[in-house]
């Protein structure tokens, strides 16, 4: 095993949580030597599918949104996958493996967690309070979305107030102007969506063209991604990336972290010293690499438990009228936060958000159909496509020991072990989506439209992967505390999804984003 | 087992065109070429060709599939979808694959016949005086 040169820091990942991390503590501790390591690669030319006829197939194949699915396609040159074991969770892992992370493949809805958000049991009795509030975050979540480059409009009234956004919103389309008045019709409220795509020019990348599939990646860089983002900010700052290195295992000697063992693209097996490892690998990624590396084996351990994912309802209403298609970016063009706060009479605590997205591309319009052949598909098909409302109910989900990650008794060819989740749906976040379907029936019925198709629980939503190395003062009930510092071993720091405690109803990108800044400045004052 | 009239009747069986919702009229598959993208992707794909000839076989032979009614054709694929349903959904996927990708369905759903990029698409843009009324009511967010 090649021994490297000692580094003061080695990050673990170049996801949204990793990268902010390294760019913040290397401009607060310009000194230290820090090293990011990524199991996958830079994109190449920002080759992705959307110039090329194959577009659409794509999605399915090698820029499939799963990394299984891109397993199964062979694989994709730039993201590392490894399989996730989902056979006993209805909802399947979505991510990017790839320098960037999941920014890459994202959707960039980009929404703040709430103030009550942080205090979910002293104000509703469920979930957990984080050890941490809101404005302890504001900060951050502004460095953060200065750093990312959003567009969107200050002033929603469902929020503390916002600085102003850096670029004007997206265009919500023709379906967005119906849905937007049918919520005006029944006086609820709804808002343009902050994204973290350029509605101008911002930070030397150009505006979006409303191409429509973020999802295999922005090819004209107009979607933020931390490859564009942090990752170039840090390295000018001295930080390394070294990309296609998989670390195997974190090394600890006496209870304190002593570097890093990872395998580079040959395959060759390297020795990293470093004082201080931060881990950022995902909600999936984290506890497996913390499993392989000997920690969580106390059976009270909290590591892999509390998977949380956000489950999602799709409501589509069908309309007379043209409207768009698969224009604009695919991810939300507003939200309503009307039912995010608790009220018990509904039958379920806390709430959920509507967002009002986009059409898919004919094929994924096609295959989701049930049938997906014959006369009638192709009749479901032209009714729907360029004339629905896509209606998205994304639901809290609260925190269950049941719902986890763990690692199994076999090795993959990456050289971690095999890793499986487990996540069922709980008898709250049903009784939220069976609510929230009569509130979309009502949103789509004051918009005009002439039939409602309902799809709950897609499989292929897995977007959010958190809560599975959670933050608290206590050591008994969560596995990190409030600067994200591992309470079994010295010298090791998470900071990316798998810390948050709750995840209230939103996207979690920026408060990811926000609390690895938060945590790296607090590590820069510690080792000043 | 895979003659170019059995395979044009089968990919047509999956996606049949005519005239559909909106006033559109969409093309059969074996008129964008599905039927040969079909074949050529048997060459190298058992799975495939061996739910093919299971068709061909249930049907009581290539030329009894392509004589019988389009009802027929699509209640003998029901039943061969129920027997091996992963196989048949590739099947599917195969065919709507490239039969989506041709320029003269996307066409015929009145959407452009190009890749998104590098043209991307107009959309005008947000006019805030939707919001008045979320405005007027003011702040909602619970103060904790
Ligand atoms: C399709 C999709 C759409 C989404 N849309 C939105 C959205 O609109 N808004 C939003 O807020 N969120 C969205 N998300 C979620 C969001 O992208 C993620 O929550 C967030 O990016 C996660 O950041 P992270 O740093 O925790 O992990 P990631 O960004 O996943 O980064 C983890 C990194 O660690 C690397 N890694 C893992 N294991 C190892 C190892 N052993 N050695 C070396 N490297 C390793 C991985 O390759 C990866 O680069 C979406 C996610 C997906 C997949
Ligand atoms: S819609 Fe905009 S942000 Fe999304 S991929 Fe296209 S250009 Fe990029």
């Amino acid at each position: 095993m090649a021994k490297q040169r000692p580094v003061d820091i080695v990050i673990v990942g170049t996801g949204m949580g990793g990268a902010a991390f390294a760019w913040q503590l290397s401009r607060l501790a310009p000194n230290l030597k820090i090293l990011c390591l990524e199991r996958g690669k830079w994109l190449k030319d920002r080759d992705m599918p959307a110039a090329s006829a194959g577009w659409q197939s794509a999605a399915f194949g090698q820029w499939a949104t799963s990394p299984n699915a891109r397993l199964a396609a062979g694989g994709n040159p730039w993201s590392a996958d490894y399989a996730i074991d989902d056979s006993e969770s209805p909802l399947k892992p979505l991510m990017w493996n790839g320098v960037g992370g999941s920014s890459v493949n994202w959707a960039a809805h980009f929404p703040r967690l709430k103030p009550s958000d942080f205090l979910t049991r002293r104000l509703d009795g469920a979930g957990v309070d984080w050890p941490y509030s809101y404005n302890d975050l504001e900060p951050f979540y502004d460095l953060n979305d200065a750093m990312t480059g959003v567009c969107g409009l200050a002033g929603d009234p469902a929020y503390p107030p916002k600085p102003q956004r850096a670029m004007p919103p997206l265009p919500i389309g023709r379906a967005g102007e119906l849905a937007a008045q049918a919520f005006n019709a029944l006086g609820w409220h709804w808002w343009p969506v902050d994204a973290a795509i350029n509605t101008g020019p911002y930070g030397g990348r150009q505006a979006c063209n409303n191409c429509g599939p973020c999802l295999q990646g922005c090819m004209r860089g107009a979607k933020s991604s931390c490859d564009l983002t942090y990752l170039p900010a840090a390295m000018a700052n001295g930080v390394e990336v070294r990309s296609g290195c998989i670390v195997l295992r974190v090394t600890i000697k006496n209870e304190r972290v002593t570097g890093v063992t990872y395998a580079d693209e040959d395959g060759s097996v390297h020795e990293q010293p470093a004082s201080h490892v931060v881990v950022a690998a995902n909600g999936i990624g984290t506890p497996r690499l913390l499993f392989a590396s000997g920690l969580g084996r106390d059976p009270n351990s909290v590591l892999g438990r509390h998977l949380m994912m956000h489950p999602v309802a799709y409501a589509r209403g069908l309309f007379d009228d043209d409207l768009d298609g698969p224009a604009g970016p695919v991810g939300a063009a507003l939200y309503s936060h009307e039912f995010y706060e608790t009220d018990l009479s509904r039958g379920f605590v806390r709430g959920f958000q509507i967002q009002v997205t986009r059409e898919n591309s004919p094929l994924a319009q096609a295959l989701r159909l049930s049938p997906a052949w014959g006369p009638l598909a192709q009749r479901d098909l032209a009714e729907e496509f360029r004339h629905s409302i896509v209606l998205m109910i994304v639901t809290e989900d609260l925190p269950d020991a049941e719902n986890r990650v763990t690692v199994l008794d076999r090795m993959e060819p990456d050289g971690l072990p095999a890793v499986k989740m487990r996540y069922a749906l709980s008898e709250n976040t049903k009784a939220m989506i069976d609510w929230g379907y009569e509130r979309t029936s009502e949103v789509l019925r004051a918009a005009g439209a002439r039939r409602e198709i309902r799809a709950p629980l897609p499989p292929m939503t897995g977007w959010h992967l958190l809560g599975t190395a959670r933050m608290g003062d206590d050591p008994r009930s969560s596995f990190v505390d409030a600067c994200g510092r591992c309470h079994e071993v010295s010298g090791l720091q998470i900071a990316d999804g798998s810390i948050m405690p709750t995840v209230g109803a939103v996207n979690p990108g920026s408060t990811i984003g926000a609390m690895a800044l938060k945590m790296a400045s607090e590590l820069a004052e510690e080792l000043a | 087992m895979t003659g170019e009239a059995f395979m044009a009747a089968l990919v047509d069986s999956i996606a049949p065109g005519g005239r559909v919702g909106h006033g559109l009229a969409l093309p059969a598959a074996s008129l964008v070429g599905c039927d040969r993208n079909l074949a050529k992707a048997l060459a190298d794909n058992r799975a495939l060709q061996v739910l093919v000839d299971s068709i061909a076989r249930q049907a009581g032979g290539t030329s009894a599939f392509t004589r019988s009614s389009a009802q027929e054709r699509h209640a003998l694929l029901e039943a061969v979808q129920s027997e091996s349903p992963q196989a048949f959904t590739g099947l599917v996927a195969l065919t709507l694959a490239h039969y989506y990708a041709q320029p003269q369905v996307l066409s015929a759903l009145h959407w452009p016949a190009r890749p998104p990029q590098p043209g991307g698409h107009e959309l005008p843009a947000f006019d805030d005086s939707l919001l008045k009324p979320v405005l007027e009511r003011g702040a909602i967010w619970r103060r904790c």
